[in-house]
């Protein structure tokens, strides 16, 4: 019986073994050929992207050449990790912190797209019946975020910056627990984001956004990223997906109201809820995208490349990240070549 | 008879790790799989080296694993005030188990991120929701194993005992309760098994400490170097609780096993 089961176990090893090995050689068949699907991550942010989608630009450019797309929610960018890690997505979209993470860790990716810069949509909150005013007065107080996200980030500069980053007890927690631990007021202080931050700033004052934050140098912005073993076979793809994003700026900026609607629509959120966290972003046309204040080109990275930079820095600091990209690396993952090849055409 | 064969085997069970390990070195050593889906144990050990010397996020790594044993102790112990006499008491009089019983039942399969939130809300973010956590997992083993421990107590030593003039009372303490031991010991290693492996969801949620907010942590930035080190540790301090459970079962319940064979 047992000297059976121990051949099982063998078996079942040998299997794993074969299971793992397996997943990299997975989907290197029908070169050149078009995918049957592209699998998209996306997160809860009325955004391009979800103006994309609500006014069917990704059809455009995949479901007329018979490409199939499916969308999948994903919770934080740490889960968008694992499954672009485990080669499950194609493109994910995530707050820039976990493409730091995600170059850190050799994530076969790039990326490609910069959703939106963050900025009142962001921000730190105290309740309003504490006698909190400044930052410094946080000290020795509970704090809570959602750990590696632009928030933590965000706050920790915040905190860096009043002096008092040893002096606070940090809480991880998921936004919906932030709301919960909130009411119940057991929480001095939190960083968040919408639709969470509408909720606390209901009984709290804001005491720093993400928006000063990038004024005083800090920027934080969402990302997107793509699978670098489907861009190096579908760099066409890329570039098209570029453009439907593109396209949702645009539509953006032509109808803020529209772009709102269509977007609180796929989200299920209230259409004036929507507006105002586009409102608290910025959003990048192709050719900003590739301008010197952001991600620059291929032949001169743009400031984004520093911010990067800072943050992978910061990040090892923290011991967070055990090594710091070189330049070089990060000059490789940041990939302009879609967007300047869409802005070609 | 027993304790010959658990001997004999022992050799399988060290060759099946001994397979493992190896396994585990050649599919990392020849780069098989990347170090981020598989760390190397070399890679482990050196991970482990740094978090037992430097802690993890300025705490030790004594405080972290003290605090979650701290956790996990004042539950258990909890779990064993509240359950024994319940579940005794649930299988001894059919009226109070028909209150109790449908309550424990509905609530034991619950998946504890499930309801996690609304411990919050209730208890707040402090230790109390993490050790109400623990305790709810840790309760039903223990008041299960109770109940079906006194229904098994052969109905002839209860009338036995009444006949010799025996009170409800005196039967409860000399015959239930004695004879339910061995079942209870069972429940009781159950249950901190169970409550062990949900400490990762009770330190899931606002903590900043404890072995299994390592692993969490960890996973946020993808360390699986770290993942592995808290998830290896955690192993090894189960099996170690275990056993020390097991020699405590062995004074208490003495008798136990002598009756069957």
């Amino acid at each position: 019986m047992t000297r059976r089961k121990k051949g099982r176990l063998i078996l079942l090893l040998s299997i794993i073994i074969l299971v793992f090995t397996g997943c990299s050689s997975k989907s290197k068949d029908e070169e050149g050929a078009l995918p049957k699907e592209v699998k998209i991550g996306i997160i809860r942010v009325p955004n391009d992207k979800q103006v994309a989608i609500s006014q069917k630009y990704f059809d455009e450019f995949f479901k007329d050449k018979g490409i199939k797309t499916k969308f999948m929610f994903f919770d934080s960018g740490v889960a968008a990790n694992k499954a672009l890690s485990s080669n499950s997505i194609d493109f994910a979209e995530m707050g820039y912190t976990n493409g730091v993470v995600a170059l850190a860790t050799d994530i076969p990716a790039e990326l490609i797209w910069i959703h939106e810069v963050l900025g009142t949509n962001e921000a730190l909150v105290t309740p309003k019946d504490s006698s909190i005013t400044d930052i410094k007065q946080l000290k020795g107080k509970k704090i809570a975020t959602p750990f590696s996200s632009t928030s933590h980030f965000s706050l920790l500069q915040a905190l860096k910056l009043a002096g008092i980053e040893k002096e606070v007890t940090l809480l991880d927690m998921e936004t919906n627990d932030i709301v919960a631990a909130w009411e119940r007021g057991d929480l001095d202080a939190a960083y968040t984001w919408e639709p969470t931050l509408s909720t606390l700033k209901e009984t709290g004052n804001v005491l720093i956004d993400s928006e000063t934050l990038a004024n005083k140098g800090f920027m934080t912005v969402n990302i997107d990223l793509v699978n670098a073993e489907f861009s190096k076979k579908y760099p066409e793809l890329v570039q098209e997906y570029v453009k439907a994003l593109n396209k949702g700026v645009e539509y953006y900026n032509e109808n803020p109201d529209g772009a709102a609607k269509g977007a609180a629509t796929e989200l299920g959120i209230e259409t004036n809820d929507a507006l105002t966290q586009m409102q608290g972003t910025t959003w990048l046309m192709m050719n900003e995208q590739v301008s010197p204040d952001y991600l620059g080109t291929e032949a001169t990275p743009g400031k984004f490349h520093q911010v990067f930079k800072d943050t992978a820095e910061f990040l090892a600091e923290q011991k967070s990240i055990s090594n710091v990209p070189s330049d070089e690396d990060i000059n490789h993952f940041i990939n302009t070549t879609y967007i300047e090849k869409a802005m070609e055409k | 008879m027993k304790k010959k064969q658990t001997k004999s085997y022992k050799g399988y069970t060290y060759a099946t790790w001994l397979i493992i390990l190896v396994a585990w070195l050649i599919v990392t050593e020849t780069n098989l799989v990347s170090s981020r889906l598989i760390p190397s144990p070399i890679q482990v050990v050196k991970t482990a080296g740094d978090i037992f010397i430097n802690g993890y996020n300025g705490m030790s790594f004594w405080q972290h694993i003290g605090i979650s044993l701290y956790r996990l102790i004042v539950s258990s112990f909890l779990a064993v005030l509240t359950a024994i006499p319940l579940g005794l008491m649930s299988g001894y009089f059919p009226r109070f188990r028909a209150v109790v019983d449908s309550l424990v039942q509905f609530y034991r399969p619950l998946p504890p991120l499930a309801y996690y939130t609304l411990l919050i809300l209730w208890l707040g973010i402090d230790e109390s929701p993490k050790i109400m956590l623990l305790y709810l997992a840790a309760f039903a083993p223990i008041y299960l194993s109770c109940v079906s421990a006194v229904r098994k107590i052969p109905i002839d030593y209860i009338n036995n005992a009444e006949s010799l003039g025996a009170s409800k009372k005196d039967i409860f303490f000399t015959v239930i309760l004695p004879g339910s031991l061995p079942d209870i010991f069972t429940g009781l290693r159950t249950a901190v098994g169970v409550a062990y492996t949900t400490l990762v969801s009770a330190e899931m949620v606002a903590a900043t400490s404890g072995i299994g907010w390592m692993v969490i942590d960890a996973s946020k930035y993808l360390k699986s170097d770290v993942m592995f080190v808290g998830i290896i540790f955690m192993g090894l301090t189960g099996i170690l609780i275990d056993m020390g459970l097991r020699l405590v079962e062995k004074r208490v319940v003495f008798w136990k096993g002598r009756d069957e064979s």
